[in-house]
């Protein structure tokens, strides 16, 4: 699992760094491995905090990857494995409470293929949605502003009633 | 920030970003996030319907003596798929071998089983529930919810056997006991002659005195033995027992007073316990061994605590302890206790003061120096006066140095009785 989780980390700052590197953003991609190297050493020191700020750092980059149009492809690959990464490291830490004579490898199994099965459709679905162009009509776009906006105000709502 | 929250306002800052911008390329990568909270908020844990079961191998035990705690869950309710179970422990227990937390799943109808073994220091522990912290598969979503399972463990002091610990109050109860009584009647030591009445057996006859006389015959008279009123008086305040470092004598003086307690139980005497600390904590006095039981349960739970009010004996409530009857107090002792002890025996109270050396057991805690000698010397001269004073005034006392056995102190020092010291002219024990 703890490999699992290497390899994702190591993957989704590569997919990131190659991304960025391919359109001589070199800059960039110094940040980027620094952000894998620091985001790598506090999983080697079990800072599992970290991985929210790793996750949420890689998907910014890919967000900004794709807002100034370097290969979708790379920063779709880079944000799905730094999610996996992050989902793992919640795991381990949850499995952390459990005594040794828990089944733990089954529990581990489980949710591997769950979230290998989840990544797999968003994958394939972000790809098919970005190499088929769909034309948004007007409607659409407004349904679709109607539905962000009812979810950050359920959001924003949350938020200050403390809920988790 | 928990989780949930933190992939929703990513997910859809994406989805106002590609909307407002009009880039298909965030909404295609909002998309694996979106699936991701779908299946999060589809595996929402249900509400919780488990029965769960605690077994204790004992619920009575000593003091580090492992016992072994089974318990199991049932689902009787939907099924779960991650669920953390916590037999919560009371403070003060620990959890030796095993856990008494434990991650799993758990499908509908499905039993579990774990078994763990705990162990604590001296106290009454109640376990409170079983707690059950459910989530979804992905850990997005956590319900935590808490069954209530009642249960106890009694770890009572240990208890030393200690063989006889002679006492004499000024009053005896009328029951057959192992007190003398002062008053001539059956028994075992000579008490004294008195004229011969019709019925005493001619082996009673003095026949030595008789001699001396003319025509009257004359009948040794032995010493009843009776039970009698003891009233044990255990000390917590926190200023007598606490020193630096956290430490504390009132274990040892806990020990003492069960010691004390079962052995004035076990010679048939009527046994009181007060605790006088925080609070004051009276045991009736009764004979017997529930009698035992109860002190040992108020000792399980006794505790050293600070009181403005208590914090001398001055508030000592006499009352409550028999007039004229036997007080044992189990103290380390201030200066400032001796006016109420020397009151007490004034009152016709028979004392008997068993007092831990706080001064030797603080020094075994300090890094040995010359101020700590110097500083334990002055204690030591204010203790030896303290305790000279008691003596003097009629009070037994034992001086116990805690690094010796309770037992063997007691024997070496409490094995004669003290109108037998008083004889001797010594009063020093």
């Amino acid at each position: 699992m703890k490999f699992v989780k290497i390899i994702s980390i190591i993957v989704g700052i590569g997919a990131l760094a190659r991304g960025y590197f391919s359109e001589g953003h070199s800059a960039s991609v110094t940040w980027i491995l620094v952000l894998g190297a620091v985001w790598l050493l506090a999983e080697i020191r079990r800072l599992r905090w970290f991985a929210s700020i790793g996750f949420l750092a890689c998907l910014v980059v890919a967000g900004y990857g794709l807002w100034i149009d370097l290969p979708a492809g790379w920063m779709l690959a880079g944000a799905v494995s730094a999610l996996i990464a992050w989902d793992l490291s919640d795991f381990l830490r949850r499995v952390q409470d459990a005594a040794p004579e828990d089944e733990v490898p089954g529990l581990a199994r489980r949710h591997l293929i769950r979230l290998a099965i989840l990544a797999a459709v968003g994958l394939v679905l972000s790809l098919f949605s970005m190499f088929y162009k769909w034309e948004v009509s007007f409607e659409w776009v407004v349904f679709l502003a109607i539905l962000a906006t009812l979810g950050v105000t359920y959001l924003v709502g949350r938020v200050r009633r403390g809920e988790p | 920030m928990s989780r949930s929250l933190l992939l929703n306002l990513l997910t859809y800052t994406l989805l106002v970003l590609g909307i407002a911008g009009r880039r298909g390329e965030l909404l295609a990568l909002s998309l694996p996030f979106l699936l991701y909270l779908l299946f999060g908020y589809l595996r929402i844990p249900p509400v919780v319907e488990l029965e769960a079961r605690r077994h204790l191998s004992a619920e009575r035990a000593s003091p580090d003596q492992p016992v072994t705690v089974t318990f199991s869950v049932t689902n009787l309710g939907a099924s779960l798929d991650e669920i953390l179970v916590e037999d919560v422990l009371p403070p003060g227990l620990r959890a030796l071998d095993g856990s008494n937390r434990h991650l799993t799943t758990l499908p509908r109808g499905a039993s579990r089983t774990w078994t763990y073994t705990v162990s604590g220091g001296r106290g009454y522990y109640a376990f409170p529930s079983v707690r059950v912290e459910s989530r979804d598969g992905l850990g997005l979503i956590q319900h935590t919810d808490d069954f209530e399972l009642p249960g106890q463990l009694l770890i009572l002091p240990p208890v030393l056997r200690l063989k006889h610990v002679p006492i004499r109050p000024r009053r005896t109860r009328v029951y057959a006991g192992m007190i003398p009584a002062r008053v001539g009647g059956p028994g075992v030591d000579f008490f004294g002659v008195r004229d011969y009445q019709p019925g005493d057996p001619p082996r009673r006859i003095n026949w030595r005195v008789s001699a001396r006389q003319t025509e009257e015959l004359y009948s040794n008279e032995f010493e009843q033995e009776r039970v009698a009123d003891v009233g044990i008086l255990l000390d917590g305040r926190d200023r007598t027992n606490l020193f630096g470092g956290g430490h504390s004598i009132f274990e040892h003086s806990v020990l003492a007073a069960a010691a004390l307690s079962d052995a004035f139980l076990a010679q048939g005497n009527r046994v009181g316990l007060l605790v006088y600390g925080k609070y004051l904590h009276w045991t009736l006095p009764a004979y017997g061994k529930l009698q035992r039981e109860k002190i040992l349960h108020a000792l399980a739970g006794a505790r050293s605590g600070g009181s403005d009010i208590f914090a001398s004996l001055a508030h000592l409530p006499t009352r409550l302890f028999p007039v004229n009857s036997q007080i044992v107090v189990v103290s380390p002792l201030t200066t400032d206790d001796l006016g109420t002890l020397v009151h007490l025996r004034a009152r016709g109270y028979q004392v008997m003061v068993i007092s831990p050396d706080p001064v030797r057991y603080e020094m075994t805690h300090l890094r040995p120096g010359d101020e700590v000698r110097k500083a334990a010397r002055i204690l030591r001269l204010e203790r030896d006066l303290l305790l000279k004073h008691l003596r003097r005034a009629g009070i037994q006392t034992l001086d116990w140095d805690v690094s010796q056995p309770f037992d063997q102190v007691v024997r070496h020092s409490l094995s004669r009785a003290p109108q037998q010291l008083r004889a001797l002219g010594r009063l020093a024990v």
